[in-house]
């Protein structure tokens, strides 16, 4: 297959994890504001949300595997998971290989949530929020289209997607309502005198 | 007539035993080693904290998981209302429940060993003080002293394990599970007063001895808080796969005329009177009929009582317990109690007995861990053994109309 | 758990409507995930196009000749100014060594 071919593939599955990630972040907000409606029940975005992360790392896949192979950048394999490593674009590129990575660990420890724990999978998911932006960031600075019309609408639609539901969960954050009754618990179960 | 174990040697009048009679009667503490797990399987042994899971299989799991850092949590919390078997143990053999811990420590390879006593039983706690005092400085150096808070769910062994690793005695989420990562994220036992005690006395006398101590296939003795309209209520050993007629008996037989017995505390379940003579009290063969020993209380409730308001009272202090961790159970445990509560007060609007059975249904499983699914349990056999008092009173018209 | 084992009187009907809404919602799941899945495969091949035609690479075959964007609309950048994985090759006047694009530095 012609060389251009597995660029284009690189390019396009490069903005359709850009989509789809951005879609996941969504998914993540409305299921920790427990957004449900009765035609929308929360397990339909816990599922999407876990179903389309997992779609997204395959087109991620894809992405790094077509910008690998292509004979053409010359990356290496290495460039592909050694951050900082490329001669090419070594910043942006590095980047990349950053959002990448940190979307591995919180996907693998998802997987595993039953064998880590809840607070040190918690932890790591908050990384999300590090991840998704510093795509963004490879995105504008390797990408080749960053400038063409489509991708700037591409980039404008999923970062107005992400930065509206980050703003309604700061803005709808419902108080928890169990938290004066868990600390009143707690209170009262707590060491007072070591013995 | 059973023969007495756990509350063989001095009456109960004496007070605690001491360290130099305890020596005197049983001879030093045997060695802990593999071999005695072994010989706890065979002996038949089951957790007395309420699980009756078998001793021998909870300790082979985390000493196989132990590399000689593993911790023993010697659990006296009981945070049962009805129950005071542990703390009366505590209180008469100290020594037995400290051989059982330093035993336990022993054969699963653990670096310390956290005697876990429930701060409000005053004189079990002084009583096991002092008797580590009697002790030898290297036992004494290698156990310590911890007063459980006073709330229901102090014992459950996660939130006993957290208690230790954070100060705060509120359950946590499993896995992992204590034997696996508890204090300190090490193997962690977290055992039953009385089932050291008991593990305390088998590592002398074998297996074969313990065996013969129950009734039939039943094995050992076992501890029972009889209370209620009984004559002469307290804590009873008796043996093994003994029947409720029996136990009864024991503690002066009933006062009155018997409408149902409650078996296993709070977390345990009705049983009308008509059955409950002739079950055996057998924690395995419980189970396989569906009902459960769990910490061995056995309260009669007679005739003249109200089912309705004791069992409302029940649920209302299970609610009251949350640890208001998760939605299901604070909630749940809420509104059902409040609608119990409703109903036994002869004020029930008109859906609050359907409502019941629904929630029950909803609640169970959602927990973040087992406390609303044993309230729902006891809620359900009050359902079932005073349905014709439940249906009464839901019925009837109070000054709301339905 | 402890407790005696009891006949629920659960509502029949709560629980029939219960479980079809538990099921509409998974069917609805599934046509999702499989939907937008799809659609990413669709979307891959339908942007890959596009990003072919606003800026295009050479095939390896023919010689390095200027090729920058031709389409209207676009703000592709002029070929000094490599973004691309590929660069697209400057604008020479004689014609370099037949191979592709050379391989861009930044």
């Amino acid at each position: 297959m012609p060389d251009t071919v597995l660029w284009y593939t690189t390019r396009g599955a490069g903005a359709v994890s850009l989509v789809l990630l951005s879609a996941v972040v969504v998914l993540g907000v409305m299921s920790s504001l427990r957004f449900e409606v009765p035609s929308w029940p929360r397990f339909l975005t816990t599922g999407l949300h876990r179903n389309l992360s997992l779609t997204a790392v395959v087109f991620l896949a894809l992405h790094i595997v077509t910008a690998v192979v292509d004979p053409f950048t010359h990356l290496g394999w290495l460039a592909a998971v050694v951050p900082f490593s490329s001669y090419y674009r070594t910043f942006w590129l590095g980047l990349g290989v950053i959002a990448f990575e940190l979307l591995i660990a919180i996907t693998l420890t998802s997987l595993v949530r039953g064998l880590i724990g809840l607070s040190a999978w918690r932890t790591i998911h908050w990384l999300s929020y590090a991840s998704w932006p510093i795509a963004v960031l490879h995105g504008f600075g390797t990408g080749t289209d960053t400038l063409s019309t489509w991708m700037l609408a591409i980039d404008g639609i999923c970062i107005a997607a992400v930065a509206g539901s980050v703003a309604a969960r700061v803005m709808f954050r419902s108080p928890d309502p169990l938290a004066a009754d868990r600390a009143r618990f707690r209170e009262r179960v707590s060491r007072k005198v070591m013995k | 007539m059973t023969e007495l174990s756990l509350f063989a040697g001095p009456p109960s009048s004496a007070g605690p035993e001491s360290f130099r009679d305890h020596l005197k009667r049983l001879g030093p503490r045997p060695r802990g080693d593999r071999a005695l797990i072994d010989t706890l399987d065979r002996s038949g042994l089951v957790g007395r904290g309420g699980a009756s899971f078998p001793v021998g299989v909870k300790w082979r799991a985390v000493q196989s998981r132990s590399r000689g850092a593993a911790v023993v949590i010697a659990n006296g919390a009981e945070g049962e209302p009805l129950s005071r078997k542990d703390r009366t143990l505590m209180a008469l053999r100290p020594h037995l429940v400290i051989d059982g811990a330093l035993l336990a420590a022993d054969a699963v390879g653990a670096s310390r060993t956290l005697l876990y006593i429930g701060e409000a039983h005053g004189a079990a706690a002084s009583a096991i003080a002092r008797a580590l005092s009697e002790r030898s400085p290297a036992e004494l150096a290698r156990t310590t002293l911890l007063g459980a808070p006073p709330s229901y769910v102090a014992g459950e062994e996660t939130a006993a394990v957290n208690f230790v690793n954070s100060g705060v005695a509120a359950p946590l989420a499993i896995p992992p599970r204590p034997f696996e990562r508890g204090v300190d994220g090490r193997p962690t036992l977290v055992q039953n007063v009385e089932s050291l005690a008991h593990a305390a006395l088998i590592a002398r006398h074998g297996d074969v001895w313990f065996q013969s101590l129950g009734r039939h296939h039943a094995a050992g003795t076992i501890l029972l808080t009889v209370s209620g309209a009984v004559a002469k209520p307290g804590v009873i050993e008796v043996a093994s796969g003994c029947s409720v007629d029996e136990v009864l008996a024991l503690a002066g037989g009933v006062s009155g005329k018997a409408r149902a017995v409650l078996l296993g505390g709070y977390f345990g379940g009705w049983i009308s009177a008509d059955q409950a003579g002739s079950m055996v009290l057998d924690p395995k063969g419980l189970r396989a009929a569906g009902g459960s020993l769990g910490c061995g209380v056995v309260s009669v409730l007679d005739e003249t009582a109200d089912p309705l308001d004791v069992s409302a009272r029940i649920l209302q202090h299970l609610a009251n317990e949350s640890a208001a961790q998760c939605g299901p159970c604070f909630f749940g445990l809420r509104s059902l109690s409040a609608a119990t509560t409703r109903i036994a007060a002869r004020q029930a609007d008109h859906g609050d007995l359907p409502q019941l059975h629904r929630w029950t249904a909803m609640v169970k499983g959602r927990g973040a861990c087992r406390h609303p699914d044993g309230a729902v349990a006891f809620l359900e056999s009050a359902l079932k053994v005073f349905e014709p008092e439940f249906a009464a009173a839901a019925g009837a018209r109070g000054r709301r109309a339905s | 758990m402890p407790g005696a084992t009891v006949e629920i009187m659960e509502n029949e009907k709560t629980t029939v409507k219960r479980i079809q809404a538990r099921n509409a919602a998974t069917r609805m799941l599934n046509r999702l995930t499989a939907g937008l899945a799809f659609g990413a495969v669709a979307s891959v091949g339908i942007l890959g196009a596009v990003s072919a035609h606003t800026i295009p690479g050479t095939a390896t075959s023919t010689g390095a000749t200027a090729s920058t964007s031709t389409s209207s609309g676009t703000t592709s950048t002029s070929t000094s100014t490599s973004t691309g994985l590929q660069a697209s090759p400057t604008p020479v006047s004689s014609s370099s060594s037949s191979g592709g694009a050379v391989s861009g530095g930044s």
